[in-house]
């Protein structure tokens, strides 16, 4: 282990609002202040794992095995208005949300 | 009548079938417990009362005319609130989710309604199951029924406080990371994770996809065996569930640990595991030698890793399962938004708390362009050889003990504001997550504040009959000791 990955990394505001905009999050000033200071914390505590090597040997994946998939067949599902009461916001069946296409236009 | 809440599942459906009481008798007998216990336990966030009772005198009935469901028809259950129930909330203990009734059941709510099980009612829980202590719920802190100063655990605290307090025989949890077993070693219940594709997911609100499995809380090791037997198999609903045959845990449940071997992992003995809970847990593997097992240390190196590849991990499945609460098809919207944007951003930031954006932040960044080889590539190799020490040391031994957690339950807001001193809470309970092996907890002693402490069985994959077994042999030691 070098040095260099035993300093603590720290989360800049930066960082964190570009992180927040990908995840479709939001946060005032002093929340950002107080995330950047819990990822800079969470993120040395996952600092552990640059000790293993992934080069070289190809990274083991343990993906799930999956048993069985059953036949690609529709059977009784659960009916339309009762997913759709479900939404904040509907109309003739459908859930209604802000105007998507030109969105920005006047 | 007093008394009946105390017993557990199986005595229960013995006296509703010699008649002692009625299912009735018994919802309202539970019913009773909840209004008298809720106030300093708050193990619920919403009970069922009336429906309960219309469905134990259904139950009733059937049992007169001759045509009941089997063994438990009539017994109540609590159910954690991530697990959906037609007709009824299903909240995650999330403002995102305050008011949302699944226009289905999930499978395991399906098998238990089959057979005859009332569910009473659901919950609390950390937010989306993310945490240790149930602080992070949205409505409530369950406390602990042995000290109503310190927490019950969590994420399943609900579940485990309500079985502790007597407010419910048995109750379904989920474990995606110990949350079945550390409350469970908390409060003094028996919580079984089952091995990964025992059980159907199928209507379990998605935290750690690839981590997470429904388990049973109950006050006995028998009581569990039943439930679990009950609830796990193959479920079209759900691929991962695995192809194994029809689950017997009870037959072979005395069978007794005579030369079975057991290891206990250096690793889970060491630096932050309390004295105490070392010092008790040690004194179970003597019991288990002096009742024939072979019991010895095991070594598990890549232990070390759990800890951060369980946080990575589970934060990068959460940040991809969580991008459904996007205030459009279910759950909690902003109210005022000026475009689709605006909607997304404003409904999940005010209707989703700061545990749950810390996990979505930190998942979004192990799996975001320039880090992803850095932390997620990492914490799967680590899975990858914390798995591969699974394998080698279960040819070494049958099962593995340890402690659930590292101490007994701690104070309310001692560490709410440390999220890595949380995390830390986790360390023996990952593993068996990131393995996908079946993990038990049980109760295994009292510490000298009065708290329970709980130890853990591990065992290979579907090996669930024989950590029953094991479990209930020290079990009804402890019966014989006291009685």
């Amino acid at each position: 282990m070098t040095d260099k990955s035993r300093e603590k990394r720290i989360f800049s505001p930066e960082e964190a609002e570009h992180i927040a905009e990908l995840a479709k999050l939001g946060f005032s000033e002093s929340e950002l202040k107080k995330i950047c200071a819990d990822m800079s914390d969470i993120i040395a505590f996952a600092s552990k794992l640059s000790e293993l090597c992934t080069e070289g040997d190809s990274v083991e994946t343990d993906s799930l095995s999956v048993d069985s998939l059953r036949e690609d067949i529709s059977s009784g599902g659960i009916p339309k208005d009762e997913l759709i009461s479900a939404a904040a916001t509907s109309c003739d069946g459908f859930i209604t949300v802000p105007r998507v296409i030109g969105e920005g236009e006047s | 009548m007093g008394d009946i809440v105390k017993r557990g599942v199986i005595e229960h459906a013995e006296a509703l079938a010699r008649g002692e009481y009625s299912a009735e008798e018994l919802v309202r007998a539970y019913l009773a417990r909840i209004e008298e216990k809720e106030a300093s336990v708050d193990a619920f966030l919403y009970v069922d009362c009336e429906r309960a009772l219309d469905l134990a005198r259904e139950s009733d009935k059937r049992r007169a005319d001759g045509v009941s469901r089997g063994r438990f028809d009539g017994i109540p259950i609590a159910v954690k609130d991530n697990i959906c129930t037609r007709s009824m909330p299903t909240t995650c203990a999330s403002k995102m989710l305050d008011g949302y009734i699944p226009p289905y059941d999930a499978t395991v709510i399906e098998r238990l309604r089959a057979n005859g099980f009332i569910i009473i009612g659901k919950t609390n829980m950390d937010e989306f199951g993310m945490g240790s202590s149930c602080e992070n719920s949205a409505f409530k802190i369950t406390k602990n029924p042995f000290d109503n100063e310190r927490v019950a655990g969590g994420s399943s605290g609900g579940s485990a406080a309500a079985v502790a307090a007597f407010e419910a025989p048995c109750a379904l949890g989920s474990d995606t990371g110990g949350s079945v077993r550390q409350p469970s070693a908390f409060c003094g219940t028996v919580g079984m994770k089952p091995t990964y594709g025992r059980v159907s997911r199928y209507g379990l609100v998605a935290f750690a996809s690839s981590l997470e499995q429904i388990g049973v809380i109950t006050s006995s090791v028998a009581d569990n065996a039943a439930l679990l037997g009950m609830m796990a198999g193959q479920d079209a609903k759900d691929a991962t569930t695995a192809s194994v045959g029809a689950a017997d845990f009870e037959s072979d449940i005395s069978g007794g640990v005579s030369r079975l071997r057991i290891g206990f992992p250096r690793e889970l003995f060491g630096k932050g595991i309390s004295r105490e809970v070392r010092e008790a847990v040690l004194a179970a593997a003597e019991k288990y030698g002096d009742m024939g097992a072979e019991v010895f240390e095991v070594s598990l190196p890549s232990l070390e890793y759990a800890l951060p590849a369980y946080y990575v991990i589970s934060s990068a499945e959460a940040s991809s399962n969580l991008s459904r609460f996007d205030g459009v098809r279910y759950g909690y919207r902003a109210a005022e938004y000026e475009n689709i944007t605006e909607l997304y951003l404003r409904s999940r930031s005010q209707g989703l708390g700061d545990e749950v954006k810390r996990r979505i932040m930190l998942g979004t960044f192990a799996l975001s362009a320039g880090y992803y080889d850095e932390y997620y590539a990492r914490a799967r190799r680590a899975a990858a050889l914390i798995k591969r020490d699974f394998e080698r040391v279960f040819r070494e031994c049958d099962l593995l003990l340890s402690p659930t957690t590292p101490e007994t339950a701690f104070k309310i807001g001692e560490k709410k504001n440390s999220p890595t001193q949380m995390y830390a809470t986790d360390i023996c309970s990952v593993p068996a997550n990131i393995a996908g092996i079946p993990a038990l907890s049980l109760p295994c002693g009292v510490s000298a504040e009065g708290l329970p402490i709980g130890m853990q069985l591990m065992g290979d994959s579907f090996s669930e009959a024989l950590l029953y077994r094991a479990a209930y042999a020290f079990e009804r030691l402890g019966e014989a000791k006291n009685g």
